[in-house]
């Protein structure tokens, strides 16, 4: 109209550079991930301080500003108005390099989550799919032991360790438990998994009848071990307060703190997003008789999303804390073990029928 | 795979990645940032892997290498004396019977390389491994990466699969004496 428009300001640029269309497409794409991702933190701290400020009857987040909106405007504004101290016998470069190594995972794991019908609502079906998400995640617990670590401070220092020890007990019987939705759907893709489940909600993996059912052990494995990697309270060790004053973060504050908030927050909502591509049918409706078309497939699956990040936060603003042996005795002599009788038998019946 | 220029800019850009971070791992006197850029290390090969269009392996290797292997370590150096502190200098005994080792892997290396290349039929390139070489010739182009991985395993390299299954058993039997024998004094 203007002579003017996005679209072909693109194209003549992308002419006169010789790119490829694929790398912007990839750019917009990367920083709209990034304002989804702030989005999400945003909406989860403000439902968190609600919701927990309603349970253990906090009086901030029930009456700052109308309806308590402002308090994440506040909790936001402290943060970025801190002064970013450094400890002084800190080692320099991995102190500055520890946030991105915990904020960079959480942020490329939204590439491959289907948050809708995956035509539109994917940034990117990879062959890899699942596989690519537990890699990747892998890497915030090194982040996490360098910021420990790299603080000199021996309260961050055993809030590393004992997160490296949780971190890697709990990946064991988490990636078992995510093998039972590949073995049922036969594939890797996180597309084709949230596809092979169908819009009955009897079919999804969470209680497949076509499994009578013995999925369901699977869906309770990951989600305990979610909580677990992502810190949640019943197994938030590595920043117990009463313990270890804050963990491993301790020494953190401003910017390079707001950074380690981010990916927590972040990884939550994350964790739940793939449980419900995993075993609660992705952007299916529950019924085929509902609409899971367009903007629908977002809603449902964002229904489900959220349903499950209430019910994390519900646990976290209820139960106390464990204590590490307990932690780790029932990563690895009871979540393992039902895991493992899970995946063995599971696949058992997808053999034979 | 194309092989243009892009491909062997970014080729050398990560194999020159990793050979730094290689040389820093044995350099830095801080034990814990060799783990590091150990970590960084194991990235910039599975860079490499998905350079050679192998999706699978490289995402098995940052699963195993940098989740796993380096998670692990990580924990043993947090159990080390010299956790708090910038480390010490440098202390490395036995230099003769490193460099024989290190003579011999070049060696072995070299063979695995000339052996791929005697072994493969003249359409494939030198650099593609035997496994690799399976999972061209896949039958279906819809079969992806990780199935035909899979019957490439089950199939024609079951006896090694087998060998690696029975050495990891080994090392966990071990593994558990080893700690039953310092826990019981």
């Amino acid at each position: 109209m203007y002579g003017f428009s996005l679209s072909s300001f693109c194209e003549r640029f992308l002419k006169w550079t010789k790119l490829p269309t694929d790398l912007l497409v990839g750019v917009i794409v990367a920083v709209f991930i990034f304002f989804f991702m702030t989005f999400v933190v945003l909406a989860l701290v403000y439902l968190f301080r609600k919701f927990v400020g309603f349970v253990q009857v906090r009086l901030g987040p029930r009456y700052v500003g109308p309806r308590g909106l402002l308090q994440t405007v506040c909790d936001a504004l402290k943060l970025l108005a801190k002064e970013d101290i450094m400890p002084e016998n800190a080692d320099k470069g991995v102190f500055i390099a520890a946030p991105l190594i915990v904020f960079l995972p959480a942020y490329l794991v939204y590439i491959v989550i289907p948050f809708g019908h995956p035509s539109h609502f994917q940034p990117k079906d990879l062959n890899l799919g699942i596989l690519y998400v537990l890699a990747i995640t892998s890497i915030t617990v090194i982040g996490i032991v360098s910021a420990g670590w790299a603080s000199g401070s021996k309260w961050a220092t055993i809030g590393g360790m004992r997160s490296a020890a949780q971190l890697i007990s709990y990946e064991v019987p988490m990636s078992l438990s995510v093998i039972v939705p590949v073995l049922v759907s036969g594939s890797l893709s996180m597309k084709e998994i949230a596809q092979a489940q169908g819009d009955r909600f009897w079919h999804w993996n969470f209680f497949n009848l076509n499994y009578f059912g013995l999925t369901f052990p699977a869906f309770i494995i990951y989600m305990i071990c979610a909580l677990a990697e992502t810190n949640q309270i019943p197994f938030d060790l590595p920043e117990a307060e009463s313990e270890l004053v804050a963990g491993y973060n301790v020494e953190y504050s401003g910017m390079r703190f707001a950074f380690f908030f981010l990916a927590e927050f972040s990884n939550l909502f994350v964790v739940c997003a793939i449980a419900t591509t995993l075993f609660l049918g992705g952007w299916h409706a529950p019924f085929p008789f509902l609409p899971s078309e367009g903007l629908w497939s977002v809603l449902w699956f964002m229904l489900k999303t959220w349903t499950l990040t209430f019910v994390a936060l519900w646990i976290r603003a209820t139960y106390p804390r464990v204590r590490i042996d307990q932690l780790m005795e029932f990563a690895w002599k009871r979540l393992f073990l039902v895991a493992l009788i899970d995946v063995a038998v599971v696949s058992l019946i997808a053999a034979t029928s | 795979m194309g092989r243009d220029v892009v491909w062997w800019a970014f080729f050398y850009l990560i194999s020159a990645f990793v050979l730094f971070n290689a040389i820093i791992v044995v350099t830095s006197p801080t034990l814990f940032r060799c783990l590091l850029h150990l970590m960084l290390v194991f990235i910039g090969v599975a860079g490499l892997f998905l350079l050679q269009g192998a999706i699978f392996l490289a995402g098995v290797q940052v699963l195993i290498y940098t989740g796993g292997v380096t998670t692990l370590i990580l924990f043993a150096v947090m159990l080390s004396e010299e956790v708090v502190g910038k480390g010490r200098a440098l202390v490395s005994r036995g230099k003769g019977m490193g460099i024989v080792v290190a003579a011999c892997f070049l060696v072995l290396m070299f063979a695995l390389y000339s052996s791929c290349v005697v072994f493969l039929p003249p359409t494939y390139e030198a650099h593609i491994s035997p496994v690799a070489q399976f999972v061209a010739k896949a039958p279906s182009s819809a079969m992806g990466n990780v199935e035909a991985f899979g019957v490439a395993l089950l199939t024609q390299f079951l006896v090694p699969f087998e060998f690696v299954s029975v050495l990891i058993l080994v090392a966990i039997v071990g593994a558990i004496t080893v700690a039953r024998l310092s826990g019981s004094k």
